[in-house]
């Protein structure tokens, strides 16, 4: 039985035209961007063919920021204002980043947010984040030569929720139309995919700058499963590059140590680290005196680190139900990898080589574009479809502290999920619901996303009240919550910004007061984004009637194309609220057209059965 | 009315197909996921959402055995689990208390190798178990039977879950 009659994905009436889309991956260490040309995905540099951006924004005076290579040097002279991994900081808050090692920042509370005190003024990681992905956009703007359509970013599988929310806020932000956050292994699977055409089972490997995530995935037909996912989000090359650290302060003695020093010895550790990828011994002057570490010490001291690794991708095949002989491939990932003791002891434990064939600085950047491409449009008929995970189980508060998990770790996204509750108290009108991300049984080792009162319930007697709460994830990994109690109606309806988020109204704040970017830029964007989004939205009207005209009545027909007349006659103006309200105007003429297409089977199905049961 | 069943061109039985679930299933989430929409109205890509987690919680449903046969009793009208009604067999129950205790046991003595035998034990439990109610189905046997059964299943499932959050904290 078919589902719904819809028009073909992705596809417009109007003649086919090249919409120009991006891949990012937003990295801790570094960041690229690239693009899908002439069928082919390919990295963009900048003028100076670099195709890495180093993930360092210096936070200079005069509101004067600079970010990439040009930012660097200051990491040295002025590390206060440098920020460097900004990504770790992503979405958190400041109990959790008030606990990380050596950081050089003056850090602020302020609310449930973390700022870095720095010449320019108090900012959070999502606008440093933001001034990261504005000049990749930039960057591929200049070398696409147009409009883009929007970007799939890149987030490491293994990203919570405030995470998640964190790094879309950013793009928003740089003026980014997301068209998909995407599990970084995921996006290497598809750039390893689609070149070799790989059918089977695959495990991706990714150890990058501070992070680590496994995936377990499968490829058949063209559609991508996210089999199981793992990981820890604060293990990555800068752990390896910290044993460097320590080794060095104890052999040498130190007890004292400058912001300047230390960021010193940061990165001649780092620099030591790649040496030892290639060879026996490395060695720098510490505070003036001669330090020295050899392949062997290294090794000793790095391998509790990746049999850590090794745990979580043994608990991630087990989450997928599959044994390490039905790998077919071990992809790896992440500059990490170059380190021969991750290859060999991965290789050891899949007994099998694995695969580095694609740089493992790029392969993300790259599978992001192939699929920013598909999702902008671009391929019709050989689509493929990328099915992700939730990465970490959801749930809600209960009696005790305890929590009761409504969507489990691995379920396949987008989901819908309910659960019923009921009061505790006689006469009880209000209950506060408390959504938790994690996998731990006690409330307090959970992750807390945010809290909402559903008030109003009628007064009943204890246990009378039916309060059912539904998750929905979508295909972001994001999260939006709402409650309704059963017999009276009451509904409360969240969409859950996490505890350390932005809310929306901080978010229209920070895009009008930005000091980022100039206010005018802000205007012509915005207008802008809306002109692209009235023509959008006549070419689907337009692709939608070619199709399906049949399926309305002459009157229906008539009002809608009066709505897009309407439209067609100021899509072009300088007046965004016109422009707003003709597009609102036209959607809400053809709301019952849309849904007619949207065949009536499944939301009649949806109607007839309580997901929740199970 | 739709069931799960017919969202995948099924007969409604516990005795699936699974390659015919997977594939039908990679063909309509193919089709509806919101991907397919990410240039389209706010509208069709809220519907793609809801018609997507749909097809997910129906291909979730059918492919767990527990899920399939709770919901293939729900048709009939029976709820495997209610409340009201929690009588279980005693030989049964002591069989549980038994486990739970030996799963005590092994986390006391945070010992990996046995936890990885316990788990072994389960799940061959849950293997034996699973074809009970195969069996169960396809001989028509009476409700009270095969609710029985589902209900050790989850018993089971529930141990084998627990077992594996324990292994997992000590990773």
């Amino acid at each position: 039985m078919a589902l719904l009659q819809i028009s073909e994905p992705g596809q417009a009436s109007a003649p086919h035209q090249h919409k120009l889309s991006i891949g990012i991956d937003l990295g801790t260490t570094n960041s690229l961007v690239a693009s899908v040309m002439s069928g082919k995905s390919t990295i963009l540099t900048d003028e100076n063919n670099q195709s890495i951006l180093p993930s360092v924004v210096h936070c200079g005076k005069d509101n004067k920021l600079t970010v990439g290579c040009d930012a660097c040097p200051y990491a040295k002279t002025d590390p206060t204002n440098t920020i460097v991994s900004v990504k770790r900081f992503m979405g958190l808050g400041f109990k959790e980043v008030s606990e990380f090692k050596n950081c050089p920042y003056q850090l602020v509370e302020n609310g449930n947010n973390v700022l870095f005190h720095t010449a320019t003024g108090d900012l959070s990681a999502v606008e440093i984040s933001s001034t990261i992905l504005a000049s990749l956009k930039q960057r591929a703007e200049k070398s696409l030569g147009g409009d883009l359509v929007g970007a799939v970013i890149t987030v490491p599988a293994y990203f919570n929720d405030a995470q998640r929310q964190a790094t879309k806020d950013a793009a928003t932000l740089a003026g980014l139309n997301t068209l998909r956050l995407l599990n970084e292994p995921t996006a290497a699977a598809v750039a390893y995919g689609l070149e070799s055409g790989e059918e089977g089972i695959h495990a991706i490997y990714d150890l990058g700058g501070g992070t680590f995530d496994i995936s377990i995935l499968s490829f058949s037909k063209g559609v991508f499963k996210v089999l199981a996912t793992g990981g820890d989000s604060t293990l990555g090359g800068d752990d390896f590059d910290q044993l460097i650290i320590d080794d060095c302060i104890k052999k040498m003695g130190i007890s004292e140590l400058t912001p300047i020093q230390m960021q010193k010895i940061k990165q001649f550790s780092r620099a030591a680290k790649e040496t030892l990828s290639t060879q026996d011994f490395a060695e720098f002057d510490c505070i003036e005196t001669p330090y020295k570490i050899t392949r062997k010490t290294f090794d000793e001291l790095s391998s509790k680190l990746i049999k850590r690794t090794l745990l979580l991708v043994k608990r991630a095949l087990r989450d997928a139900q599959v044994e390490i002989s039905d790998i077919k491939d071990i992809i790896m990932v992440g500059g990490s990898t170059r380190m021969p003791l991750v290859r060999s002891m991965v290789g050891e434990l899949f007994n099998k080589p694995v695969l580095c064939s694609i740089n493992p600085d790029e392969v993300v950047a790259k599978g992001a574009a192939i699929q920013a491409n598909v999702l902008a449009g671009n391929k019709s008929s050989d689509e493929m479809l990328l099915l992700d995970v939730l990465p970490l189980s959801l749930g809600l508060e209960t009696m005790g502290g305890l929590v009761e998990k409504v969507v489990h770790r691995n379920t396949t996204i987008p989901i819908t999920r309910a659960q019923e509750f009921t009061t505790f108290k006689d006469g009880q009108t209000a209950m506060s619901i408390h959504v938790l991300q994690g996998e731990r049984e006690l409330v307090k080792d959970c992750r807390s996303l945010g809290r909402f009162d559903l008030t109003g319930i009628p007064p009943m007697v204890a246990g009378n009240a039916r309060i059912r709460v539904e998750f929905q994830v979508d295909a972001d990994g994001l999260l939006s919550v709402s409650a309704s109690e059963q017999i009276s109606g009451v509904k409360a309806q969240v969409v859950i910004k996490p505890s350390y988020g932005l809310s929306d109204a901080q978010m229209e704040q920070m895009l009008k007061d930005s000091i980022l970017f100039a206010k005018s830029d802000i205007e012509t964007r915005q207008l802008h984004e809306t002109q692209v989004e009235a023509n959008r939205t006549l070419e689907a009207i337009d692709s939608a009637l070619a199709k399906d005209k049949a399926m309305i009545s002459e009157k229906m027909y008539d009002e809608i194309m009066q709505a897009r007349s309407e439209l067609e006659l100021v899509a072009a103006s300088t007046e965004e609220k016109i422009i707003k309200d003709k597009i609102d105007n036209l959607e809400n003429t053809c709301s019952g057209f849309v849904e007619m297409r949207m065949n009536a089977s499944v939301m009649k199905a949806m109607q007839g059965h309580n997901v929740d049961e199970f | 009315m739709q069931n799960y069943f017919e969202l995948f061109s099924l007969t409604p039985n516990f005795n699936i197909d699974l390659k015919t679930l997977e594939s039908t299933y990679q063909q309509q989430i193919s089709e509806f996921h919101p991907d397919k929409f990410a240039t389209h109205s706010d509208k069709e890509k809220s519907l793609a959402l809801q018609n997507t987690s749909l097809i997910n919680t129906a291909y979730d449903t059918l492919k767990s055995p527990l899920l399939r046969a709770t919901y293939l009793l729900e048709l009939d009208g029976i709820q495997a689990f209610d409340e009201k009604d929690t009588q279980m067999d005693m030989a049964f129950l002591l069989s549980q208390i038994e486990l739970r205790e030996a799963l005590e046991l092994i986390e006391s003595r945070q010992d990996e190798l046995e936890l990885d035998e316990f788990i072994e034990q389960v799940s061959s439990k849950i293997t034996l178990n699973i074809a009970q109610i195969t069996q169960a189905f396809s001989e028509s046997d009476t409700t009270q039977i095969i609710k029985n059964l589902v209900r050790e299943l989850k018993f089971y499932e529930q141990l084998n879950l627990q077992a594996k959050q324990l292994m997992d904290e000590w990773i």
